[in-house]
């Protein structure tokens, strides 16, 4: 079954072509990587599957559901979860807290799934206390508490040190163990041959390459 | 004598604590800058005015005063919601002034700036609450009432996706949290505990005219929360005490009464201006962390 099915989005700010008659379809746990340079549409593409940007033309389909209708908040309760490039965190709230925003779970369910990403010890902690590799682990806590079927992910490795590194991609593996659909915005090509199953490279808003990992 | 002078202003201090915590919510929890806050007061105090004159028991016109305060912050919510930060203040202080000047040239209901004299003391079942004391009873009751419930309802989901959406409205929405919805929720939670204290406060002066709910009464309870930390709401009590409070003593240093008024408004202001550059949090607020801290 596909999870994901992109036709013939395109998004143009102003005169600018961010994204340009893009369509692909992604299986139902196959991992997607997405690459290109700067101003090349990887981010603009995750903020049209997630509604945060409208496009201008264009269907997006998960599950057999045409979800570029929906608003923002519908689509996320579809299952469809996000790691942000930055900002995803509230600062201002605990990591309990951050947790409970994105599920309303009981204290000992966000505790397991802190420590799935080592995160159990700072429960009650500030989460702008956390380094950004913290950061970005948290945010996996909330995919996992959410229980997200397709995890977008924009760049998450980057400026992570190397310890932080290799606990995101472990728990990147486990959530395919779990069967979760990802698409996955990276720039080490190492990585993406490890991680992904199949790659999409843009330019200029245009797929130029697609290609099997 | 002065028996009756300390329970009227802790009987004031009940009724601007509970504004001070109602706007907390909005503004301070929320996030919303709410500058049309003494509309929702004004429309709990003519409503339950208007009711209890019109024959209608005062349990029944102090909770129509909430309902109707809380349906008129859901219809400024609506509109207002597009906005954000500046223009939402602005928005919501257009509405502050509308609803003054409709109270001002609706003469036929509210009689304009003649006001509405003669209000009578609430009756619950029987009993009247006329004696001073009583009433102090009765508005002490409220303000601890609306404590509690706000600190149940804040301590709770809601609070917390209310302080989600403060910090970033984009990802609580990929959250799958309705932002709109939740903040029209605030309004409406807010305003309605708004009209509350405008009932009591009616019913307390027994005389309401258009000029108790200006722009200037919408900024002494904002002072009063910021005073006192936005989303706290022991700060907000605290605030509401301190400031009315503060200018007593002028009552007795036998200035004319015409400069009273002008030197309570410089107080407001260096207090402010203290509070900004001393303690910007205010008394009971939480520190604000703003930006990332950088990889450890």
């Amino acid at each position: 079954m596909m999870a994901v099915e992109v036709k013939g989005v395109s998004k143009h700010f102003g005169g600018v072509k961010a994204l340009d008659n893009v369509s692909f379809s992604l299986r139902q746990g196959k991992t997607l990587g997405l690459v290109g340079g700067n101003g090349s549409g990887k981010t603009t593409l995750l903020n049209v599957i997630t509604k945060m940007v409208v496009s201008n033309k264009g269907e997006v389909w998960f599950n057999d559901e045409r979800i570029d209708t929906m608003p923002a908040y519908k689509i996320a309760r579809l299952g469809v979860g996000r790691i942000f490039q930055t900002g995803g965190i509230f600062n201002n709230m605990t990591v309990l807290e951050n947790l409970l925003v994105a599920a309303n779970a009981e204290r000992e369910e966000a505790e397991a799934v802190l420590r799935e990403v080592d995160l159990h010890e700072k429960i009650d902690d500030k989460a702008a206390t956390l380094s950004g590799g913290q950061m970005r682990l948290l945010e996996f806590g909330r995919v996992m508490i959410r229980n997200d079927e397709l995890i977008l992910l924009d760049e998450p490795f980057a400026g992570v040190s190397e310890a932080n590194t290799k606990k995101i991609e472990r728990v990147v593996r486990k959530l395919q163990k779990q069967g979760k659909t990802m698409i996955l915005i990276e720039h080490d090509s190492r990585r993406i041959k490890r991680l992904c199953d199949k790659i999409i490279e843009l330019e200029k808003g245009k797929i130029i390459r697609e290609a099997k990992a | 004598m002065i028996e009756a002078y300390i329970l009227h202003l802790l009987i004031l201090i009940c009724i601007y604590a509970i504004l001070a915590m109602s706007l907390n919510l909005i503004t301070g929890y929320a996030g919303m800058l709410n500058l049309g806050h003494a509309a929702f007061f004004a429309i709990g105090a003519y409503t339950s005015t208007l009711l209890v004159m019109a024959g209608f028991p005062f349990w029944f016109a102090f909770l129509a005063a909430a309902g109707m305060a809380a349906l008129f912050g859901v219809l400024l919510s609506i509109p207002a919601l597009r906005l954000r930060g500046d223009f939402l203040a602005i928005a919501t202080l257009g509405f502050g002034e509308i609803i003054r000047s409709i109270l001002l040239n609706w003469t036929e209901l509210t009689r304009g700036p003649l006001g509405i004299p003669g209000i009578p003391k609430p009756e619950l079942f029987g009993f009247e609450f006329g004696a001073l004391h009583w009433y102090f009873v009765l508005a002490f009751a409220v303000t601890v009432a609306t404590y509690f419930i706000l600190r149940k309802i804040l301590a709770g989901n809601f609070g917390i996706v209310l302080k989600a959406i403060r910090e970033s409205e984009p990802v609580s929405e990929s959250l799958g949290k309705n932002v709109k919805l939740v903040k029209i929720q605030a309004f409406a939670l807010g305003a309605c505990f708004a009209g509350l204290a405008g009932s009591l406060f009616a019913h307390y002066i027994t005389f309401i005219d258009p000029s108790s709910f200006t722009l200037a009464e919408t900024i002494l309870i904002l002072l009063m929360v910021t005073l006192g930390g936005m989303s706290s709401l022991k700060g907000s009590i605290a605030g509401a005490i301190i400031l009315i409070l503060l200018p007593e003593p002028l009552r007795f240093i036998g200035l004319p009464s015409a400069m009273v008024g002008q030197l309570r408004q410089i107080i407001y202001a260096g207090l402010l201006l203290a509070l900004i550059l001393k303690r910007p949090k205010g008394l009971f607020g939480e520190k604000w962390f703003k930006g990332i801290v950088s990889e450890g």
